[in-house]
This record gives structure tokens, C-alpha cells and sequence, in this order.
């Protein structure tokens, strides 16, 4: 079976950034939304989950608008810091963490807000401090929630194509994903590839769904 | 000496309806009842006391400590208050094992207690409501009753000045009842510590109210203070 290891690991390298960057701005997001009350709220989160229902491909465009060499923000970055994130691995990465920012984003709202407040209250009245709480209340419980997120997330993102193919291009050993990768193969006629490549992609994500399966249904019951 | 003193004005709005709470009392009781029909604002009494809730008006001080002043600005956080609230469902930290939840207020930083080592008293409260042995369960494993003490040992634990007890016992079956009650009715004395219960139960109201707040509708005030011969 031949295996194009590039393709492979970089589908691997993107979905790992991308978990990670939503992470990041989908764990506080998504607290904010739950937990808190402001003007907008429910607007932010229609904008935020927008990319879940966007064809991917409309996302790639957007993002090359924004970040190509004129784009408002490419052009910042070229000028003042000589990054350029058309073409690159970096971009790939950016169009996988916006395709499935809605996955996290969402999971984690509902993980949240599915934890009773009297916890909260009950802490509180123990006295702990509202920080502490969130790391030894919140965070613990909403986890395994947040983990099957993630889990989707990291899946959806081995699958990115559309938006991926628009940013990053289709550049063998430099960013070429596996998904991509696949829709070469078969526009060349090389089925063998094309085979394997698919057999992997699939194993994987039967894999993760296994595992999202698995952890939703061990999770602790609040 | 007046300890308790209480007198608090806020409007809530619910789903469908609005309410008004309008509530003043002083009581120098270390065993106060708060009675009335479901529905007239007893749980947001105690809220209120608690810090959980903030009334738009009023001051609740106890002793020299003043917990709220509106007018003052003074609002202490429930964090500050010193005061236990046991939940009518306990509430049990479900990811933590008795042991854990039993030790949890006595480590204020970003981490749950771990090292049996380093808080020996754990021990000593599962001892004493008859916990022994239970300390690595977790809560889902416990009987009502069980989860009740160890929600109770979280809330003595941390050594607090009143102790409020949410409908505390409606959960739970006759005999139980009176076992429990009689344990805080022991541990009150024996801490000598302010213990409020909310109750429609007159066996509680009579165990527990040496001063007894009356609310209707949203309005109360004292209807009977003993005075300890």
C-alpha cells in the first residue's frame, strides 16, 4: 500500500493547530456566551456559528480576500511583518480552525450551560473564589463535553478541502493535505493512491467517532 | 444585643409574574425559622443573606459585621460572608469523591484537594456523621441520607458563623428526618453557631425556631421570640 507520509502528516499537523487555536479563542467565547448576559449576545452567536452552515468554499474566498496580498489584513502582514499566509501551511491552518471554530464553540456552550448553577452557588458559599471555581468546578465537568468537540472538530478538520484548496493551494510536499491529496489522485488516474489514501481517512475518523461515542456516554452525569 | 438584623426591599420579575420582597427582622436567636407558604419568598430570604442574590434596598448585618448596606455601598461578596448554605438537593460536587468534597473548602487555590496528608479533620468529620469508609465513593453511590451528612460536613468544615438550611430534610424519609435534625440540632450547640432553616415542616419550626419569621406573599417579619431562661 503506498502511503504518502507528507500529505498524511501534514492533514495531522493542520488538524492539531487548528484544535488548538479554537481552543483557545472557543473555551472563552463559549464561557462568555453561557455564563454571562450582554446586548448582542444571541447576534454573536449567530455570526460565530455562521462557518457551520457557510459552503466551505465561500469561507476560502472570504479568507483570501482578507488575507491575500491586498486584503485588508494580508496586506498588514506583508507590509509591516513580510508574513505572507497564501500558499502556506500557516494558512491551511487558519481555513481548518474557521471551518470547525462552530464545532467547539458550540459544544462548549452547551457544556456550560448544562452544568446547574447551584454548583456555582454551593462553591461560592464554601468559599472559594469565582477563578477557582471555573478550574475546579466549570472546567471538570464541561470537559468531557468539550472533549467530544474537540474530537469532531479534529475530524471535521483531517476532511477540510474547500476552504484549504482556496487558501493554501495544492502545493505536493508543501501544502497538500490528504483530503486534497485524494481529489489529485483521482483526477490523474492513480486509483491505487487514491485507495489508500481513503482507506486511512476513513479508519480515522470511524476512529474518532468511536471515541466521541465512547466518552459521551461515560460522562459524569450533573 | 440585636445579631441578626435584616431589612431588605427588592423586586424580582419572573416568567410570568412580578414579586416583591419586603422583609424586616432583628433576633438575637441562634435558632431562626423562616415559614410560610411555597411561593412567598422564603429561598430569596435566604439568598439574600447568603450574597447570592443582591436586594435593590435594605442592610443585613450580623453582629458587627455588616454583610450589605445598600445605601453605604457595602455588599461583601458570599465568598466573605462566612456562612454555610445546604442546598435542599445538596449538591454534592459529582466529579469529586466524598473525601474530596469533604475537604473542599479547606484549599482556596485553583486546585481540588488530593493529599489525604495535609487536612487530617476530613477524617475526623467523616467519623462523625458516620461516614467512615465512604471517603473514596463517589456521591452518586451514596443513599440520600448519606449524601445529606457529607453535604452537612462541607458545610461545618469550614467552621462558619451560620449555618442555612434550605428545606433540608423534605427530601428525605420520616425517620431520617429526625436523625438529621437532631445531629444539627446537636452540632448548633455544640459550635454554637447561628443556624436559619427554611421549612414548612413544624417539627422543624419547632426544633429550630426560637425566633420564627413568618413570610406572606413576599412580606414578613417576626412572629415569636423566645427568650432562653
Amino acid at each position: 500500500m503506498y502511503i504518502p507520509w507528507f500529505a498524511l502528516i501534514l492533514s495531522l499537523k493542520v488538524a492539531v493547530f487548528s484544535l488548538i487555536v479554537n481552543l483557545v479563542l472557543g473555551l472563552p467565547l463559549g464561557f462568555l456566551l453561557a455564563r454571562k448576559q450582554f446586548w448582542g449576545k444571541e447576534f454573536l452567536d449567530t455570526i460565530l456559528t455562521l462557518p457551520m452552515v457557510m459552503p466551505p468554499t465561500v469561507l476560502g474566498y472570504y479568507l483570501l480576500v482578507l488575507l491575500g496580498r491586498n486584503g485588508f489584513i494580508g496586506y498588514g502582514l506583508e507590509h509591516y511583518f513580510g508574513i505572507n499566509l497564501i500558499f502556506t501551511w500557516q494558512g491551511a491552518v487558519i481555513a481548518a480552525s474557521i471551518v470547525t471554530f462552530p464545532l467547539i464553540f458550540k459544544q462548549v456552550r452547551t457544556a456550560f450551560e448544562g452544568i446547574n448553577q447551584q454548583y456555582e452557588q454551593t462553591a461560592q458559599m464554601l468559599g472559594i473564589s469565582n477563578f477557582a471555581i471555573f478550574f475546579r468546578i466549570l472546567l471538570p465537568l464541561a470537559w468531557p463535553n468539550i472533549l467530544v468537540g474537540l474530537l469532531l472538530a479534529f475530524a471535521r478538520s483531517l476532511g477540510e478541502f474547500g476552504a484549504t484548496l482556496m487558501v493554501a493551494g495544492s502545493i505536493p510536499g508543501k501544502t497538500q493535505t490528504m483530503s486534497i491529496a485524494i481529489y489529485e489522485a483521482v483526477q490523474s488516474g492513480q486509483d491505487t493512491i487514491a485507495n489508500s489514501l481513503v482507506i486511512i481517512l476513513s479508519v480515522v475518523c470511524v476512529f474518532i467517532l468511536l471515541s466521541a461515542k465512547y466518552l459521551s456516554s461515560h460522562k459524569i452525569h450533573t | 444585643m440585636t445579631r441578626l438584623y435584616v431589612n431588605i426591599q427588592n423586586s424580582f420579575s419572573f416568567a410570568k409574574r412580578s414579586f416583591f420582597l419586603d422583609v424586616e427582622f432583628a433576633s438575637n436567636q441562634k435558632r431562626i425559622a423562616i415559614t410560610g407558604p411555597s411561593g412567598s419568598g422564603k429561598s430569596l430570604l435566604l439568598q439574600s443573606i447568603a450574597g447570592l442574590i443582591t436586594p435593590e434596598q435594605g442592610k443585613i448585618s450580623f453582629g458587627d459585621i455588616v454583610f450589605l448596606d445598600v445605601e453605604k455601598k457595602i455588599n461583601q461578596k458570599p465568598q466573605a460572608r462566612n456562612i454555610s448554605y445546604l442546598f435542599q438537593h445538596y449538591n454534592l460536587f459529582p466529579h469529586l469523591t466524598v473525601w474530596q468534597n469533604i475537604a473542599f473548602p479547606l484549599t482556596k487555590g485553583f486546585f481540588n484537594p488530593r493529599h489525604k496528608s495535609h487536612f487530617l479533620q476530613v477524617e475526623e468529620w467523616l467519623e462523625r456523621f458516620e461516614l467512615t469508609g465512604l471517603g473514596d465513593f463517589y456521591p452518586e453511590k451514596l443513599s440520600g441520607g448519606q449524601q445529606q451528612r457529607v453535604a452537612l460536613a462541607r458545610a461545618l468544615i469550614k467552621q462558619p458563623q451560620i449555618l442555612l438550611l434550605d428545606e433540608p430534610f423534605s427530601a428525605l424519609d420520616y425517620q431520617l428526618r429526625n436523625k438529621i435534625r437532631n445531629q444539627i440540632d446537636e452540632w448548633q450547640r455544640k459550635l454554637n453557631i447561628t443556624v436559619i432553616v427554611v421549612s414548612h415542616d413544624p417539627e422543624d419550626i419547632s426544633q429550630f425556631g426560637n425566633s420564627i419569621i413568618e413570610l406572606k406573599n413576599g412580606h414578613g417579619n417576626e412572629i415569636k421570640s423566645y427568650t432562653p431562661r
